[in-house]
């Protein structure tokens, strides 16, 4: 490759160029920040609008928000101190209340007895619509049931996977050579099906004084408790005669989802808490930011501000489950309790949460170059504001510090942000 | 790690991999006034500039996956930086200027044997400030012959103009700036 060669003008011009120095701009930077940390800002704006809040808070801003990913709130919505938003996911019990269950019953039973004929798919569907187009009060819960199944969000599937576990694993059919009944251990509020096996319309008495008539019902029990369920022919006459033996079906009592949230205060330990109404069953926690607990009661240290949806779900010994969710604002950010602003001639600098978590850690201060100004995996060593030659950090000096924790579950957990030093 | 010691490039470039963002900002630290030289010299004013040092980030932090590490770290990002100026640039040229090649008028003046001493005694800021003065198109051609160092066949075919033209270009761009600064020295005597 050939070097290029420049006349005396070309020359001139091209060192001055090079020695052009230009200040970072933290309007720059707050504008590129948040187009980073938006899904599809606009770029050309960006550090126009930032600019008004950024030079202003330049100084002091926090960088409060270092890792996104997984930690990502869902978005912060008002200032309140901590809220919480109960919704309960699956509102079986509670949409059925005191109505007329027989009555539900006849009218989603015999919805589903206009579709017979219809296989597969579309008679599934045509269950769903006769649902749907009656609400009341079985069709309802059949409609929550089925939306709780259908939820688009990928990371539900496991556990409404195991929700749906006696709906999907039955025993095997059961019944006389006359009809059939999809399970005979039921939770209660899940469908049960009963069908006739000549295609022929049979009234159904459910055991629990419930009557239903048609080639194929579903059905769901209000109640737990053991229930014989027969299948009667009507004959021209209007007389019922029993077709083959009665089942026992045994419906088991759904467990209550439902739970409460503690803010710990502790300093250095800002865990949130979370603690089931009932302390029977298998709990299983989702925690809104990827991460899952398990127990009871579960705790969890979230490094960002903002809103989390937190869903709980319990299983009972039977296999039954229950889920509930609630929107948890944490207003403050764990990011290992660590001061923002520092003066070196009074007091010397360590993250809280490094005193007070007893983990293996690696903690580096950095000054704006990309300098290392100090080091520790000690949490009695703290930085006393000067570099490795003894100069001390002056007033204005802003300072990165990046903290690597090695927790007892063998997890690494990094954390980072930054430090303004003041003087006093 | 011991002391004295700097965070190194590669923990940065790792660190801004996976979208760490106090590894961004140490990024963005060390590079801001290098990339933003350039893009001053591109650009008519700072405010044009900023949209474009903003951009340019952006697509660094956008694009960091694809460095694999072979070559220049400072290059690979020069690049993105300079590419993004010269798309800049096109657009704007596109839509004002068209410069034909004249070669009688090229000719002329690349005999010129003038003094150039006197851009020593100029601020770095005002020979910036007179870069950014340049038309679009002469502008171009000026930083990427000379702070870039292309080539006009080079310059040709990112610019879309034809050789002569960028010649062209680079000649009335160093006779614009020559009389720029030259009024400057002139000013200073005035009185």
């Amino acid at each position: 490759m050939s070097v290029k060669r420049f006349d005396p003008f070309e020359q001139n011009i091209k060192d001055a160029l090079n020695q052009v120095q230009t200040p970072v701009d933290e309007g720059v930077w707050e504008g590129v920040k948040a187009e980073l940390s938006s899904t599809g800002g606009s770029s050309k704006w960006g550090w126009k609008l930032a600019g008004i809040a950024g030079v202003s808070s330049a100084i002091i801003v926090s960088l409060s928000v270092f890792f996104s990913d997984k930690d990502a709130p869902v978005k912060e919505q008002t200032p309140a101190a901590i809220s919480r938003q109960e919704e309960k996911l699956n509102p079986v019990e509670t949409e059925m209340g005191q109505e007329n269950a027989s009555f539900a019953s006849e009218t989603a039973a015999s919805a589903i007895t206009e579709s017979e004929g219809i296989t597969g798919k579309k008679k599934a569907k045509s269950i769903s619509e006769a649902a749907a187009s009656k609400p009341t009060t079985n069709a309802i819960a059949e409609k929550a049931v089925a939306e709780e199944s259908a939820s688009t969000n990928p990371g539900d599937k496991v556990e409404n996977a195991s929700l749906a576990v006696l709906a999907q694993e039955p025993s095997s059919p059961v019944g006389s050579s006359m009809f059939a009944i999809s399970e005979t251990l039921v939770c209660q509020g899940k469908a049960l099906e009963c069908r006739t096996l000549n295609g022929k319309s049979a009234v159904w008495d459910m055991g629990d004084g419930n009557r239903l008539e048609g080639y194929r019902i579903m059905y769901h029990y209000l109640r737990a408790g053991e229930f014989k369920v027969q299948a009667y022919q009507r004959d021209e006459n209007d007389v019922l005669s029993p077709i083959g033996e009665a089942v026992s079906i045994s419906v088991h009592s759904k467990p209550e989802s439902g739970f409460e949230v503690y803010e710990a205060h502790e300093m250095g330990k800002p865990e949130t808490e979370f603690r089931a109404h009932v302390e029977t069953g298998s709990h299983f926690w989702r925690l809104g930011n990827g991460k899952t607990a398990q127990g009871e009661l579960a705790s969890h240290k979230y490094r960002n501000k903002g809103y989390y949806q937190v869903k709980h779900i319990v299983h009972s010994s039977e296999g039954c489950a229950d889920s509930s969710v609630k929107h948890v604002r944490i207003s403050t950010a764990y990011n290992l309790d660590a001061q923002t602003v520092f003066n070196p001639s009074s007091s010397t600098w360590m993250p809280e949460g490094l005193k007070a978590e007893g983990s293996k850690f690696e903690l580096r201060v950095i000054d704006l170059n990309g300098g290392i100004a100090f080091t520790s995996t000690n949490s009695s060593t703290e930085w006393n504001g000067s570099n490795p030659t003894g100069k001390v950090a002056r007033e204005g000096d802003i300072f990165y510090w990046l903290a690597v924790i090695h927790d007892a579950s063998g997890e690494t957990v990094e954390y980072g942000g930054n430090i303004l030093i003041i003087s006093r | 790690m011991a002391l004295n010691e700097s965070i190194s490039l590669e923990e940065i470039v790792n660190g801004c991999k996976k979208g760490k963002e106090v590894h961004q900002r140490l990024l963005f630290e060390q590079y801001y006034s290098i990339f933003m030289s350039i893009c001053l010299r591109y650009t008519h004013s700072e405010h044009e500039a900023k949209d474009l040092i903003h951009e340019g980030f952006i697509k660094i932090y956008g694009r960091i996956g694809e460095y694999s590490g072979e070559g220049s770290f400072e290059g690979w990002m020069k690049r993105i930086i300079v590419n993004n100026a010269i798309d800049y640039c096109r657009k704007k040229s596109a839509s004002k200027e068209m410069h034909v090649y004249d070669p009688v008028q090229f000719e002329n003046q690349s005999e010129e044997k003038e003094d150039s001493d006197f851009v020593q005694e100029i601020d770095q800021k005002e020979i910036l400030h007179a870069v950014q003065g340049l038309s679009e198109s002469y502008r171009a051609v000026f930083n990427l012959y000379v702070m870039e160092e292309y080539s006009h066949k080079e310059i040709a075919d990112k610019l879309g103009i034809s050789v002569g033209a960028s010649k062209s270009n680079l000649a009335k761009a160093k006779r614009n700036l020559r009389k720029a600064l030259q009024s400057l020295i002139d000013k200073r005597y005035v009185c």
